[in-house]
């Protein structure tokens, strides 16, 4: 026992020295969300395994960590990013954006791109002179001076004596650093210059091995200050005071980039139901979302239901065989098959397109642009859809099918029911009492079935004329994503996540109605 | 007579082996399609075939040699990713499950009902929430930032682990009580009954949860797509649907290749797992 | 009963063992959770340095250390410089480390290893990752001197940010017009004698490109006067010209172009195709595509010209850069500047990784050898780089859209946004507008 504590303390001791060691870490990054998810984490870890009093939650607590890290705690954040203008340009918070704009330097226009020749000397006590050949009425020479003497040091001599018929001459006492030679104390010079006056100075620019190495003239300095009192930029250049104006600094009527993230109340989600050019898409596609997930289901229902149908059939040969076969979309993965029916489905050259060739013909009409037109692009994901998804259904109604007693029908039959009739008023509602769960199930599948729809047709055609990267086959989860990764728009980080709000609501409807169905599932999660 | 005969025969079962062969093309063509597209000797889908003309292993070979597309790094990738993240999902899973089904504590179905409410939110809908706080990640611990495939690992335990503890706190709940009543009546400690009794009875429908995991994370899309950025950390779905878009027609016999190289491990083991895949299916975890 | 005890008796030390396990497992996965900086160094070596596969490096002979030039490039690049780089070292006295690295990577690793110490003096890359490098103190400003004069614009544009330089460009890539060259000698300087010699030719289509992509279609808003973002020192993102006099009067001479069939509604695959097979005289495209336009007998030409103005396509540019992190500044500039540009290493690198010459220097010996890649060159010369800023990031949606309304003639009115779109004019007034907006966040 006394083993095991020591394990037990010392595990809690690494763990509360991490934890000791990453909250600066958050607090300097300004990562607040992090900061209190790492708290609550190790609070719980703390109570679980410090104290005795909750000996269950030590077999809980750490398939939990990761649930509450990965999925409650991001539901979280995502409502609260939801409210907030995170998008691109505003991806920082205020004191790393200043910190990125005082870091900006600037090189006065006038002395951009001015080069000119720079000899390298050394005099007896080691210390490094410089000559810079500005031009015949500047050739200065002087000491260089690292930054800490810049103030102590006196300006660079105009001495044209250095030069005699435009070749340099080392003066006497000195030493001419070769190009090889200034390299090996490359490091030393870069440091270092030579000053001309207050505000301007030579510094060593590119060391040439195989000329004479040049300089620059250099004041670069600082482009913005932070003023943290009136809480304004300032811009050194054109001496401008910029002031804060929501989540910039304006100079001038001109935002300086980058900005940063502040709270916005319900602006995203006003934007989202306001504006015509957002609203109009938003409905399209929530819309369509369904339309997709029902059709989707109704489609699979129907084919599944109607093979496993034609195969309940005693004495039909090959019943095994055609059974594995119809098996086989479902074996595959999402990712693959799409892309396959997407080489199918090309309109130039899929063999789609080259079956249909004829029927063009015949009927002399264009060929169908597979994917590029709104109902040839829905058309299309829900064909793939149902070969992807007929499959399950196939199996889950065989095994219904199966599970209905046949004294059931047989007596029907009996009673001089025909076999529609008995199909619609024993068999289908039997059925129905078992499926509807897995059908609600299989409708929320849908509901976010991002892999299809986003490898597909990347949720394309776009819809004209919409502020959002949107198409016409996009539903909810594939808006969310080309809000927030890859719509050619900008990252809307907040919009995207006020339209995740939105699928959870949704998810959230769909939940409770399966819910009334708790009890079956429990009786299927038991039977595994 | 003979043709009462057939028309007898057509009305029993005739009608529905011609359904039957309908959807066998309809199923099977695809992906005969795409395995016989693998080793044709064709440049480009404009002239693809069900039945090519010539064989050749060409595609395949210029998968392992084109330094643009590192194909066999992403399969590496997508195993390594997708063994760990399902063996931790499976042992955390199993650790949650033996407390829910046999120890007694106050909140047990409170936490049960939210395990529940938990799983029915995929873990990918709060993707941009994800995507921010690795982003933060990425600047207190870089090693499991945004890019790396432990972030990745991470969020894939998060996604699944409150499903299997469910599954599994199902089956351990059918293994009779008695076992460990008497081994509690012996003193056996509750790890004990864990490590000896409870969990290699489990062991069957250990291999079914940890083969689903693997399954759903190897066809994992969204979240691998928003994680991994450099192009040798990708996972099989990310870069086989990323390198091959722009020239679709000219790498067809390529993306036929990697399609069969990708998919057959994976409908191997479906078939094989066929009906318990399918039970775990019917509760809705991995597809359908 | 009594054989559990036993059991568990003997099994004892063992459970130990498996809860110490359990244990560490959990530490492992916390530990890492909380972001340990122990595991941080173990761990994060290999992670940063898994990219470069190999070191192409003189060992040091001379007696006092000298100094070392860490240069990271992809592999290509890499090969090219790596015999070159012996001369540099014997006459500079310095060691020349050309590490090879995945030409991606190279953009996100300069910013993690950099920081910790471990990253090159210098790298070469995009000049699209210019914005990002800069705005994150990533990359040093390059004072290219005399070396500019040696420069097309087009390139140091493409490496200017917020009134700097960052960068040495040694390479472009730009679109440019294929043509089938058993029916046609050249690509006509306009427009309309394009048109006229696919009349002659009696081909089926004429000039593909893809419709709905900005990157192609670039020319056909950029060449009379209309642009992106302005591009004085670096890109402005508060001036948007996609509707600018120049702009829109290109678009509507685009939308003539599509209504008379010399343009005609493509895909990237389709134009392709097209072109192979012979049913459409032009392709405009970039040099990536020689290897497939070789299905015919083609030749390029520049794309022609509106109205008197060059075609400005998009171009990409590479160049070499100097990490803000490397304490050797001067050295690794004096390196760019007194080294790599000069153009026997141009010339090397071109040899080995045959992109488009940045220099006109280089531009003149593939001028004499590949007369093809020299038109390219010239067409990119005349280009606009793709602006190197974040905020292009909202660009290519709206731009894209909008050119493909005008290329597929998709005008009217859309009643789910209520936006209506008459003419080429609508279309570019809205994209711009859309880009503006999505700059100033709203």
């Amino acid at each position: 026992m006394t083993v095991s504590k020591i394990f037990r303390y010392t595990f809690l001791a690494i763990i509360n020295s991490l934890i000791v060691y990453a909250i600066p870490l958050t607090l300097t990054f300004e990562s607040w969300f992090l900061l209190s998810l790492i708290i609550v984490i190790g609070i719980l870890i703390n109570l679980v395994y410090f104290s005795d009093r909750f000996l269950p939650m030590k077999w809980i607590l750490p398939g939990m960590i990761f649930m509450i890290s990965f999925v409650v705690f991001p539901a979280l954040y995502n409502s609260y990013v939801s409210f907030t203008n995170w998008s691109t340009g505003h991806i920082l918070t205020k004191t790393q954006a200043i910190n990125i704009l005082e870091d900006r330097v600037y090189t006065p226009e006038n002395q951009k791109g001015i080069e000119f020749e720079i000899f390298v000397l050394q005099d007896s006590s080691l210390d490094f002179y410089y000559v810079a050949n500005l031009d015949s009425n500047n050739i200065l020479f002087g000491k260089a001076v690292s930054d800490d003497e810049i103030f102590t040091t006196s300006y660079a001599n105009h001495e044209p004596s250095l030069f005699v018929n435009n070749e340099f001459v080392t003066p006497d006492g000195y030493y001419l650093l070769s190009g090889k030679e200034q390299i090996a104390n490359s490091t030393t010079l870069q440091d270092l210059s030579l000053i001309i006056d207050e505000s301007t100075r030579v510094q060593l620019y590119k060391i040439s091995v195989f000329g004479a190495s040049t300089g620059r003239l250099s004041s670069t300095s600082q482009l913005y200050t932070y003023d943290d009192l009136n809480d304004v930029m300032i811009n050194n250049a054109d001496n401008l005071s910029c002031p804060v104006v929501k989540d910039n600094f304006v100079c001038d009527g001109k935002e300086i980039e980058p900005g940063w993230r502040v709270f916005v109340g319900g602006e995203n989600y006003r934007k989202l139901f306001s504006n015509q050019r957002i609203r109009g898409p938003l409905g399209v596609v929530t819309k369509w979302t369904f339309q997709f997930a029902f059709l989707s289901v109704l489609l699979c229902f129907v084919v599944g239901l109607f093979l496993s149908m034609i195969l309940n059939k005693d004495g039909l040969k090959f019943k095994r065989i055609y059974r594995a076969i119809f098996i086989l979309p479902y074996a595959i993965p999402a990712f693959v098959s799409v892309l396959v029916w997407k080489g199918l489905l090309n309109p130039d050259y899929g063999l789609i397109n080259s079956w249909f060739g004829p029927l063009y013909e015949i009927f002399d009409i264009e060929p169908i642009k597979w994917l590029t037109t709104k109902e040839s692009a829905r058309s299309a994901v829900l064909l793939v859809n149902t070969w992807l998804g007929f499959p399950y259904m196939f199996l889950i109604t065989t095994g219904a099918l199966q599970s209905i007693p046949k004294e059931l029908i047989e007596a029907a039959k009996v009673d001089g029911a025909s076999g529609l009739q008995s199909f619609w008023r024993i068999t289908f509602p039997l059925l129905m009492v078992s499926i509807s769960p897995l059908l609600i199930g299989s409708f929320a599948y849908n509901f976010n079935n991002f892999t299809l729809i986003f490898l597909l047709t990347g949720g394309g055609p776009p819809i004209i004329g919409s502020d959002v990267a949107v198409g016409w086959t996009d539903i909810l989860i594939s808006f969310t994503y080309k809000l927030a990764i890859s719509g050619g728009r900008g990252n809307l980080f907040g919009l995207a996540s006020s339209v995740t709000i939105i699928i959870f609501f949704i998810v959230l409807v769909i939940s409770a109605i399966s819910f009334r169905y708790t009890k079956r599932l429990e009786r299927i999660y038991g039977n595994i | 007579m003979e043709t009462y005969k057939l028309f007898n025969w057509f009305k029993e079962y005739g009608w529905r082996h011609l359904f039957a062969l309908l959807f066998v093309i309809f199923a099977i063509y695809p992906i005969l399609f795409v395995a016989t597209n693998s080793v044709a000797d064709f440049a480009n889908l404009t002239n693809s075939k069900l039945i090519p003309d010539g064989f050749t292993l060409k595609h395949y070979k210029l998968l392992s040699s084109n330094p643009l597309v590192p194909y066999y790094s992403w399969l590496f990738n997508t195993y390594k990713v997708a063994i760990i993240a399902a063996f931790f999902n499976v042992f955390l899973g199993t650790l949650a499950a033996f407390a829910f089904s046999r120890l007694q504590f106050r909140g047990r179905r409170a936490s049960l009902l939210t395990l529940v409410i938990v799983q029915m939110f995929p873990s990918f809908l709060a993707f941009v929430a994800i995507y921010l706080l690795f982003f933060q990640i990425s600047d207190v611990a870089p090693i499991m930032g945004l890019g790396t495939h432990f972030g990745l690992i991470l969020v894939y335990l998060g996604g699944s682990i409150g499903f299997n503890s469910w599954l599994i706190k199902g089956f351990m709940d059918t293994i009779s009580p008695s076992l460990d009543e008497a081994a509690k009546v012996d003193g056996a400690t509750e790890y004990q009954i864990f490590s000896k009794i409870i969990a290699p009875l489990a062991r069957p429908i250990l291999v079914v949860i940890f083969v689903i995991t693997f399954i759903g994370i190897y066809s994992d899309y969204i979240l691998a797509a928003i994680f991994l950025k450099d192009k040798n950390l990708w996972t099989v779905a990310v870069g086989i649907n990323t390198v091959f878009v722009d020239d679709f027609n000219a790498d067809w016999g390529v993306i036929a290749a990697s399609s069969v190289i990708a998919a057959t491990p994976i409908a191997v083991l479906f078939v094989f797992f066929q009906k318990q895949i399918t039970g775990g299916l019917t509760a809705g975890s991995v597809k359908g | 009963m009594s054989e559990y005890t036993y059991i568990y008796e003997r099994e004892y030390m063992k459970t130990n063992k498996l809860r110490f396990i359990v244990i560490l497992l959990m530490f492992s996965l916390v530990a890492v959770a909380c972001g340990g900086d122990t595991a941080d160094d173990a761990a994060e070596a290999p992670e940063t340095t898994e990219a470069p596969q190999e070191t192409l490096a003189a060992p040091a002979t001379t007696a006092p250390p000298p100094e070392v030039i860490v240069v990271w490039a992809e592999e290509k690049v890499a090969t090219a410089l790596d015999p070159l780089v012996g001369a540099y070292e014997a006459a500079a006295g310095v060691d020349v480390e050309v590490v090879v690295y995945d030409f991606g990577a190279i953009r996100t690793d300069v910013q993690t290893a950099g920081p910790a110490g471990e990253g090159p003096d210098v790298f070469l890359g995009a000049h699209d990752w210019v914005g990002e490098l800069a705005a994150n103190g990533v990359v040093s400003p390059l004072d290219l001197g005399s070396v500019a004069s040696d420069l097309y614009d087009v390139g140091v544009t493409a490496f200017s940010y917020g009134g700097e330089v960052y960068g040495f460009p040694y390479a472009t890539e730009a679109i440019a017009m294929f043509y089938n060259a058993d029916l046609v000698d050249s690509v006509p300087a306009t427009w309309e004698e394009a048109k006229a010699a696919c009349d002659t030719a009696g081909t089926e289509l004429c000039v593909g490109t893809p419709s709905n992509d900005a990157y192609h279609n670039h020319p056909f808003v950029a060449s009379a006067g209309g642009y992106v973002f302005a591009s004085a020192g670096g890109f402005d993102a508060s001036d948007v010209g996609l509707d600018n006099a120049g702009a829109i009067a290109s678009a509507e001479y685009l939308d003539g172009l599509v209504k008379n069939g010399t343009v005609y509604s493509a895909d990237y695959g389709g134009a392709m195709s097209n072109f192979q097979e012979g049913r459409a005289l032009f392709w405009m495209t970039g040099p990536w595509a020689r290897g497939d336009a070789s299905a015919v007998n083609y030749g390029v030409g520049l794309i022609p010209q509106f109205d008197g103005n060059a075609a400005t396509p998009f171009v990409g540019v590479r160049g070499a850069m100097v990490s803000s992190f490397s304490d050797k500044q001067v050295l690794a500039q004096s390196f760019i500047l007194d080294f790599f540009a000069t153009v026997e290493v141009q010339q090397a690198m071109y040899e080995s990784d045959p992109r488009l010459p940045a220099t006109k220097s280089l531009f003149a010996v593939v001028e004499a050898a590949d007369p093809i890649a020299a038109v390219f060159a010239a067409s990119a010369s005349n280009g606009i780089p793709m602006p190197n800023i974040p905020e292009m990031g909202s660009v290519w949606g709206p731009m894209a859209d909008a050119l493909n309304v005008i290329r597929e003639q998709a005008y009217g009115t859309n009643e789910e946004t209520g936006v209506t779109i008459s003419n080429a004019t609508d279309a570019m007034k809205l994209a711009a507008e859309q880009v503006r907006n999505a700059i100033a966040g709203g």
